[in-house]
């Protein structure tokens, strides 16, 4: 059995100085080169997962973590040199007062033993492999200088400089262009092959999931509400809100149909759950949603945090 | 923003506390400022005079205390002209647009790249020296950021619907200024000049000291240092206190504009 | 470049020729003030030329030849060609020009001016990126604190302070001027220190650099607080960019991330706005420099003001603006060389 690229157990995040509960009880694992999703909408912990994993809260405002995390089999402070990150928007990822080959060059030598001109060379070499053309020119650029397919290349080459073992993809796609959008996935995907990377994809976009990764993690106000092989998920969700987050995908309703919206909003941050997160805007709750014992219902590879999760079936709604 | 509080209190209170000497001190304290004992010359602190005497024997905690009232009038007056005028322009600027707008702050823009304080400084020269020429001197070049500050905000209450409805319903521009555009556009400009205040108080203060603003005998901070000046290697009281009572007034009112701009715009700018 | 994105060259191109009209537009400004200071708003601007000791007849003799008498539009083309031939007016105390009398004063306030910018700048970098980086801590609240007095302290204050405690208390510094007695400058430059150095005078040098200590601390004060403000505020904004949290996950260290990442995007709007502070800087060395008696252009000018040398104060302030003006003028066009996003695209 190969090492796992991430394993995070019971992971809980409390931020702020009241305390609030942002991420409860996370479970997540990533193979070693294995593309995995991770879905939801804006504020469902999914980022703070993310920075989690990286070791990149930001200090200032506070927070106390309980549970593991482990990166290509390290633990604590030294999992941040495992991890790769690709951020969301290309245009502020970069710096914008230093040149490219600057800012790689940096990279390469914050992760390993290199004299400049050794890392000039692999962060030419590395902008070759993935496919940006006179890569001398881009090492000389300044970022506004590059496009945005450009920039977004150059981010993933500053992800992969430190030899990570897992890549973090937040939403990596979500500002570029239609028309390379798909290169940039592509491009992961390959990258993640050749290099034996496991990648945690974020994204609140199913169809960018469903090319990308074999399985799948939906969250939701902090929790992980379903996870199984995606296909299996994308065809049979056993959580109400997957369901509802599914059904409402603009593409997959009928032309002139209303979108269906899901009622209500993501709850705001709280102090303490007593219950499942999504029973103020869930069509099936029951009296036993409220209950701190509600949520651990389980199959077998698919899983669910439901009472109903068997039952319900693909086909209620 | 529970963390802007105490910051905001204390500097509220500590700028509360030096008005309230200004205005009820010279009451409070016995004595008149100008009260000479000239066997009291010079006198080092002490129990009976706090901060010393004069060279002609005036206690000068009395005179600081009297002070605060001119030192404080002056620069609140400074503010007050810079904010009149500032309003008038800016507002008229941004009422009517077009190119009596750009030709305007074209001007103004000009006139805010000179140095004011030392056009302030001619200009003050060339009314005479006295405390109410250091302070017109000082107010009309501080019209123009007055003027910037209050366009962008006529600009905004313009764009507003029910400004524009009023022009419709063909109201005058002297109608829309004073009913639509001085009372919102007042309290942004009283905000942005309570940070000013104490800029405006060392400006006044130095002019003072130069000669150019309060004459002696007015207790003024900068023109108590003024005369401090040839006693300075021999009785440090005499010119330590007034500078203190500046150093310390000028801080608290920069405190409270800063916590002010924070309460009220949350991303940090300086000043 | 982009699509729809100009020529950058001919921005460039463009930008420049607006900001020279710009400043065209303020040299405007500044000498239609100074003209209404000098010609519209004293009763009688010929008593004042004249001097207050002047008697009536001289005056009107004065006035006269001086076109006072003619209309204001007139006076103002007369005054406007007179300053294009670098006529400033004589001084009615020494009889000389003033502009002489302003270049021969004028290395003296450079000399002080640019130390109390390099000292300013210096320490205040440091403190406003510790600041920063620190925060929020009880060392922010402190520094901030620290900060507030600087500027809230009149810097004609500080410098008495300074000159009573080193020089009259402690005798650690010489009292003031710009050299001990007996000793003699060098012709160069005019800038002491420059000039001993370059010639190699280690004792000049020494007594330069000891008669500057001071009032370069004086005036610095207040710069030191301002800027320490601002780049603190500059480095706040910009570490909570999203490039600094690329570098963090790059694994690049935190004192590189303070000192080049995020200190080259807060030290851009930073250039500008020490360039008006130069303002404040000018008006502080008038009172710092007769407190110390330097002689530069401030104490030159608060002398002209107990006289009431009035052709000396315009002159000096008419001279100020239009150095004010240029150097920010100069300023500007830099930043085009400083902000690789306003530069010509590479290769």
């Amino acid at each position: 059995m190969t090492a796992l690229a991430l394993e995070v157990a019971e992971f809980t995040l409390d931020v702020g100085t009241r305390r609030l509960r942002a991420l409860n009880d996370v479970d997540l694992c990533v193979g070693a080169g294995e593309i995995v999703g991770l879905i939801g909408e804006s504020g469902s912990g999914k980022s703070l997962a993310a920075l989690s994993i990286a070791g990149l809260l930001p200090k200032a405002t506070g927070h106390t973590v309980a549970g593991a995390i482990r990166v290509g089999g390290v633990e604590g402070a030294s999992r941040r040199a495992q991890v790769g990150f690709i951020f969301q928007e290309p245009m502020s990822a970069l710096n914008p007062a230093l040149r490219i080959d600057r800012q790689l060059v940096d990279a390469i030598r914050a992760r390993r033993d290199a004299d400049r001109a050794t890392a000039r060379q692999h962060a030419a070499t590395l902008l070759a492999q993935l496919e940006l053309p006179d890569p001398e020119r881009v090492l000389r650029s300044y970022p506004h200088q590059l496009s945005g397919g450009m920039r977004q290349r150059v981010v993933i080459a500053l992800a992969l400089s430190g030899t990570p073992s897992l890549l973090i993809a937040d939403e990596p796609t979500t500002a570029l262009d239609v028309t390379v959008q798909l290169d940039v996935l592509r491009l992961i995907r390959d990258q993640a092959r050749e290099r034996n990377l496991g990648v945690l994809l974020i994204t609140h976009d199913v169809n960018v999931v469903a090319y990308m990764a074999a399985r799948l993690y939906v969250m939701y106000g902090g929790w992980i509400v379903e996870a199984g092989p995606t296909a299996q998920v994308l065809a049979a969700p056993r959580h109400p809100y997957t369901r509802a987050l599914l059904a409402s995908r603009p593409d997959r309703v009928a032309r002139g149909a209303a979108i269906p919206a899901i009622d209500g909003f993501v709850p705001p941050l709280a102090a303490v759950t007593t219950g499942c997160r999504f029973a103020d805007r869930c069509a099936l709750v029951e009296a036993r949603c409220h209950t701190p014992s509600a949520l651990t219902v389980e199959g077998d590879v698919h899983i669910a945090r439901c009472w109903k999760a068997g039952a319900g079936g693909s086909d209620a709604s | 923003m529970a963390k802007l509080r105490p910051g905001l209190l204390f500097a509220a209170a500590g700028c509360g506390a030096i008005i309230l000497i200004a205005l009820l001190g010279p009451a409070l304290f016995a004595g008149p400022a100008n009260h000479v004992e000239l066997d009291q010359r010079l006198l080092p602190p002490s129990a009976l005079h706090w901060f010393g005497t004069d060279d002609v024997g005036r206690d000068l905690f009395v005179r600081i205390v009297f002070g605060a009232r001119v030192s404080l009038l002056a620069a609140l007056s400074t503010i007050a002209i810079g904010l009149t005028g500032g309003m008038l322009i800016g507002g008229f600027a941004g009422l009517v647009g077009g190119w009596v707008e750009s030709a305007l702050m074209r001007m103004i823009d000009a006139i805010l790249s000179v140095p004011s304080l030392i056009v302030a400084l001619a200009l003050a020269a060339a009314l005479g020296p006295n405390l109410r020429n250091a302070v017109l001197a000082i107010g009309l070049l501080s019209i123009p950021v007055y003027a910037r500050v209050a366009r962008a905000e006529a600009l905004a209450i313009v764009g507003r619907d029910y400004v524009k409805a009023a022009r419709l319903m063909g109201a005058s521009n002297l109608h829309q200024i004073r009913a639509n555009l001085l009372p919102n556009m007042l309290p942004p400009l009283l905000v942005y000049a309570t940070g000013n205040v104490g800029a405006a108080l060392l400006a006044t203060a130095s002019l003072s000291f130069i000669g150019l603003g309060a004459q002696p005998p007015t207790s003024e901070w900068g023109a108590m240092i003024s005369a401090s000046r040839s006693f300075l290697f021999s009785h440090w009281w005499y010119s330590f206190f007034p500078g203190a009572a500046i150093t310390v007034t000028v801080s608290l009112f920069t405190l409270l504009g800063d916590a002010l701009r924070d309460l009220l715009d949350p991303r940090e700018r300086p000043r | 470049m982009g699509a729809g994105r100009a020529d950058p060259l001919m921005a460039a191109a463009s930008f420049l020729v607006r900001r020279v009209l710009a400043t065209f537009v303020v040299l405007i400004a500044v000498t239609i003030l100074t003209f209404v200071i000098s010609h519209v708003i004293p009763g009688d601007p010929a008593q004042l030329i004249a001097g207050p000791r002047a008697g009536a007849a001289e005056v009107a003799q004065l006035r006269h030849a001086l076109g006072l008498d003619r209309p204001l539009h007139e006076q103002y083309a007369t005054y406007v060609v007179a300053l294009l031939h670098g006529d400033l007016g004589a001084s009615i105390v020494t009889g000389q020009p003033v502009l002489r009398e302003i270049l021969d004063r004028l290395p003296a306030t450079i000399e002080l001016m640019g130390l109390a910018l390099l000292l300013s700048v210096a320490v205040a970098v440091p403190l406003g990126v510790i600041a920063a980086a620190a925060r929020p801590s009880p060392l922010d609240t402190v520094l901030r604190g620290l900060s507030t007095v600087a500027i809230s302290t009149p810097r004609f204050w500080v410098a008495m302070l300074l000159l009573g405690l080193f020089y009259g208390a402690l005798q650690w510094a010489p009292p003031s001027g710009r050299l001990s007695p007996g000793l003699t400058p060098h012709e160069l430059t005019g800038l002491l220190t420059l000039d001993s150095l370059l010639r190699g005078d280690w004792r000049l040098l020494r007594d330069a650099t000891a008669h500057l200590v001071l009032p370069v601390a004086a005036l610095a004060i207040g710069n030191i607080g301002t800027f320490a403000r601002i780049i603190r505020a500059a480095m706040i904004e910009v570490l909570a960019q999203d490039h600094i949290r690329t570098a963090r996950a790059a694994g690049i260290s935190q004192a590189r991330i303070l000192s080049v990442y995020a200190l080259r995007n807060a030290l851009l709007p930073f250039v500008t706005i020490a360039g008006l502070e130069l303002a404040g800087l000018l008006f502080g060395s008038v009172t710092v420099e007769s407190v110390f008696a330097w002689p530069g252009i401030g104490s030159y000018l608060l002398d002209a003001i107990l006289d009431l040398n009035f052709p000396v104060i315009m002159g000096v302030t008419l001279f100020v603006s239009i150095g004010y003006a240029v150097i920010n003028l100069l300023i500007d066009l830099s930043y085009r060389c400083i902000d690789p996003r306003l530069r010509a695209p590479a290769g």
